[in-house]
């Protein structure tokens, strides 16, 4: 080619690029088309199989939730509301004395509920799901409560028992909640589940998609693109958006500016500071936060020099600025965060009591500081408080790189001080598992996640649920059970006995009342894991979106898409 | 010549094992791909038993590594912890996409580059050339992911909340419903590019000019100018070339480079590229993915590294590739910060 054609051919390019800029342009309003819906996910779901490890995430189930129904509905406020049950599940056996029967909880299904091809969803799609679950070759996150069935009869197509062999009381969160969605056996009979559910939700022969909720799972791109159509079939509301489309928007700042551009239609960020105001700048946009069930928490190793005496760890949560370090990490995003003063429940669940308000919530070191000299810590030379050789100088952990969980290890730092208690940061990566694991700490900041029913937390409190520190070649071997997560090495009688109590009682009122006697236990005789605050949801949503509402349970913000519509 | 890159891609072996072997110590000494499900209280520990089996995570690094280099050799590049996929469909996607960006930043860069760095040579000293320095420093102190937030705010969110007007885009390959259609894509394409251009137009055409003052101080350049040889002419056919010789090399070292510094620009553009890959998975310690993406680019810069040499020896005949030692280099990076343009 000659000099002249490279010149021509280079206008000519400029020309075009022009040109399409300028088309572009003028079509490119950035929003979506008609009913279609885009949200922005930080975290885009690696798979969509919910039930197995990789596909855990909350991001999973938001994905998938619309599409694969549950038993119950978990509402914003953390009820259950029946969905394919037509009503709540009940208790059919009565217990009352040693020897009765098992106990048996019976449920019944909508008789219209059917999957989207028109195939009746059955109770035999339930115990399908249970056997999926049990199935000890599919990597199945976890098993909890499943695991205490020893029956599960198929009375009809509308009717299943679960018979258990002593009472569980938690039995309805074994069907609410997005990793329990109820599995389509008509086309998952004979397959591999560990390989057939992660990249469609659909017949895995015929590759179309099955659903039992409002939306389907048109289709799947690995680190690019999941999109959700409406199910024509859907028995209950129908969808009236004609797409939602998640797209993964992994930084954070790029999220806002995507959002803010209108590329996105719905945001849903990790806590971050500062991101309500530049939602709430955009022309129409709706800002929303609720107070989720991850918390966070203020962790001590029972079994740690100093820590041993509960009167230090006693100290420690009276002096403890819980009040400061709220209104410095969440107040901006929530107006009605508070301080958390349960474990067992969530602030704003009906059962919540705050039985930490013993310890006041600003922190008080005067009555800290008497607590120690009572105990006969005395101070120093160089500030530290120290007793037969002991001194209170002591690690605090967290990962890396969080900045929250950093500034209120400053808070927390300072305030000790005062005490004459030294904490060094130390954080880093790998303090989630092999340190905390490994009880290679003092102590630590990190987030729980809640569930509706406590129930899934007795693995923190219960003394048998103290894992074994492992050598790798002991575990690999099967010679020491490192299974529990009492990192804490929480040992209080009163506590078992009262969880496990709990767990059989099946009177709402007298349940609750356990649990929160167990939650005073912890606050008074252990003191090891001092609750400071649930972490607030964001969400952001277009003036353009209408009918959303954020879900702080695992079903998330995805919880309601039929009421969603585009205008 | 043949024996010289047989010679080349045999040293790229050790080069490899090194490398992988060193990100899989460091992802393995920071990282655990079950951590999100260690800290679930609800989590089954037959399942945690289970996969610490099936990842090997409970075995000697050194023998985790030996498990993945076995595989790997064979073509088996593994599945990855987080997606279940079979690492070489993960990899082969996203590849493609980020020698799209890659390629496209070179060519533009190439050419911006040379452009400005003759211009600056030819009129040393002038207020194009301070401009253009002025620029160099610019390019080289702004961080990539600053830039490239700096330009979504200006080209994308202040154009479409000013003026309701969308021409970039802040995410993605293509806009949704507009897959396949090459001006959507050339505008999602727009910002990661100017953001990859910025660094390699600053670095480029400093080593243009730099080069093309060189030779413009050659005792045969001032032969010319004496032959009365025109100045346009002089430039053209008797400096530039020459002055070319070593730009192309350091272009060639720095297309390799550039395919580690997509990374940070993929994931703030949500581009689905290998960066994208290659973040996602070191956050998720999917530790396959991440030793493939690690050898895919340190063979990538093996590659340009030998195309440097080849090209090398094309350009300037007087140099026997293979027969003598490889003449010195110096990427751009390497070559330090600009020269200062004395007032």
């Amino acid at each position: 080619m000659g000099r002249k054609a490279w010149v021509v051919a280079a206008m000519a390019s400029l020309v075009a690029a022009s040109l399409g800029g300028s088309a572009a342009a003028a079509v490119g309003k950035g929003s979506s088309p008609a009913g279609l819906i885009t949200i922005g996910a930080e975290e885009f779901p690696p798979v969509l199989n919910n039930f197995s490890s990789e596909g855990n995430g909350q991001w999973t189930g938001m994905v998938v939730g619309p599409a694969l129904a549950r038993g119950y509905k978990l509402m914003p406020d953390f009820t259950y509301q029946p969905w394919i049950f037509d009503k709540d599940c009940a208790v059919v056996t009565p217990i009352d004395t040693v020897g009765n029967p098992p106990f048996t909880v019976r449920c019944t299904l909508r008789p219209d509920a059917v999957w989207s091809d028109g195939v009746p969803l059955t109770a035999d799609d339930f115990k399908f799901t249970f056997d999926t679950i049990m199935n000890p070759d599919n990597d199945i996150v976890s098993r909890l409560g499943y695991d205490k069935i020893t029956a599960f009869n198929v009375v009809s197509p509308t009717e299943f028992q679960m018979v258990f062999a002593e009472p569980f009381a938690p039995f309805r969160d074994l069907w609410a909640g997005t990793s329990t969605t109820v599995l389509p056996k008509h086309v998952l009979e004979g397959t591999n589940f560990n390989k057939v559910w992660n990249s469609c939700i659909c017949d895995p022969k015929t590759k179309k998609p099955i659903s039992s909720g409002p939306m389907m799972v048109e289709s799947f791109k690995p680190d690019q693109q999941v999109t959700l159509v409406p199910n024509p079939n859907y028995w209950g509301t129908k969808a009236t958006v004609s797409k939602v489309v998640f797209v993964p928007v992994p930084d954070s700042n790029a999220e806002v500016n995507a959002f803010r551009a209108g590329e996105v239609d719905i945001i849903y960020p990790q806590n971050q500071f500062g991101l309500r105001k530049k939602i709430e700048a955009v022309d129409g946009a709706h800002y929303t936060s609720s107070l989720g069930p991850q918390w966070e928490h203020f962790d001590m190793l029972s079994t740690v020099k100093g820590l041993d005496d509960i009167e230090v760890r006693t100290a420690i949560a009276t002096a403890m600025p819980r009040q400061q370090i709220v209104d410095r990490l969440v107040k901006d995003a929530n107006d009605d965060a508070v301080v958390l003063d349960n474990v067992m429940w969530m602030a704003n669940q009906q059962q919540y009591e705050p039985n930490w308000s013993i310890y006041p919530a600003s922190g008080d070191v005067a009555a800290a500081n008497s607590i120690l000299d009572a105990a006969g810590w005395t101070t120093g030379s160089d500030g530290i408080r120290a007793k037969d050789g002991v001194k209170l100088s002591f690690t605090l952990g967290t990962t890396p790189g969080n900045q929250a969980r950093e500034l209120s290890q400053q808070i927390i730092q300072e305030q000790m001080k005062k005490l004459g208690i030294e904490f060094t940061i130390k954080n880093s990566s790998d303090i989630l598992w092999k340190k905390m694991t490994g009880f290679d700490y003092q102590t630590i900041i990190f987030a729980w996640v809640g569930s509706p029913d406590p129930y899934g937390n007795n693995s923190i409190w219960l003394s048998t649920s103290i894992p074994e520190a492992c050598p790798p070649k002991q575990a690999k071997n099967g010679s020491c059970d490192s299974s529990g997560q009492n990192y804490t090495r929480t040992n209080v009688p009163a506590v078992d006995q009262l969880l496990n109590e709990a767990d059989r009682e099946i009177d709402v009122a007298t349940r609750t009342a356990l649990l929160n006697e167990a939650d005073r236990q912890l606050a008074v005789n252990a003191v090891t894991v001092i609750p400071l605050f649930q972490k607030p949801t964001q969400l952001g949503y277009r003036g353009t979106v209408t009918g959303v509402r954020d879900n702080p349970t695992v079903d998330g913000f995805t919880w309601n898409i039929e009421e969603w519509a585009q205008t | 010549m043949r024996g010289f890159v047989a010679r080349r891609l045999l040293v790229a072996i050790p080069v490899v094992l090194v490398a992988t072997f060193v990100v899989f110590l460091l992802v393995s000494a920071t990282g655990d791909p079950l951590a999100d499900i260690r800290t679930q209280p609800a989590t089954d520990p037959q399942t945690i038993r289970l996969l610490e089996a099936q990842y090997h995570l409970n075995d000697p690094v050194v023998e985790r590594y030996v498990y993945w280099l076995g595989d790997f050799v064979q073509g088996d590049w593994g599945t990855s912890f987080a997606t279940d996929r079979p690492v070489t469909d993960m990899v082969g996607e996203a590849a493609w996409n980020s020698f799209l960006l890659v390629g496209t930043t070179v060519v533009l860069s190439v050419f911006v580059a040379l452009l400005v760095g003759i211009v600056s040579a030819v009129r040393q000293r002038s207020a194009f050339d301070y401009a253009a320095t002025g620029f160099s420093y610019f390019g080289f102190s702004m961080p990539d992911f600053f830039f490239a937030l700096l330009l979504q705010l200006v080209l994308v969110v202040w154009l479409r909340e000013q003026f309701d007007v969308q021409l970039f885009y802040v995410q993605g390959k293509y806009t949704i419903g507009e897959e396949g259609n090459l001006v959507n894509l050339l505008q999602h394409m727009a910002l990661p590019v100017a953001t990859l251009m910025l660094t390699t137009v600053a670095a480029w055409s400093r080593y243009q000019r730099d080069s093309m003052l060189d030779v413009l101080r050659a005792d045969y350049i001032r032969t010319a100018r004496a032959k009365g040889v025109p100045r346009s002419r002089i430039i053209r056919h008797h400096a530039l070339r020459n002055a070319l010789i070593p730009f192309v090399t350091v272009v060639a070292i720095d297309t390799g480079v550039l395919l580690g510094g997509v990374v940070v620009v993929e994931r703030i553009f949500s581009w689905p590229g290998l960066g994208l890959v290659f973040f996602t998975a070191l956050e998720r310690s999917d530790y396959p993915v991440v030793l493939a993406w690690t050898a895919l680019a340190t063979v990538f810069v093996v590659l340009c590294n030998l195309g440097a040499d080849v090209v090398y020896g094309i350009l300037d005949p007087r140099i026997r590739v293979g027969r003598r030692a490889a003449p010195a280099r110096k990427s751009s990076r390497e070559a330090g910060a600009p020269e200062v343009v004395a007032p």
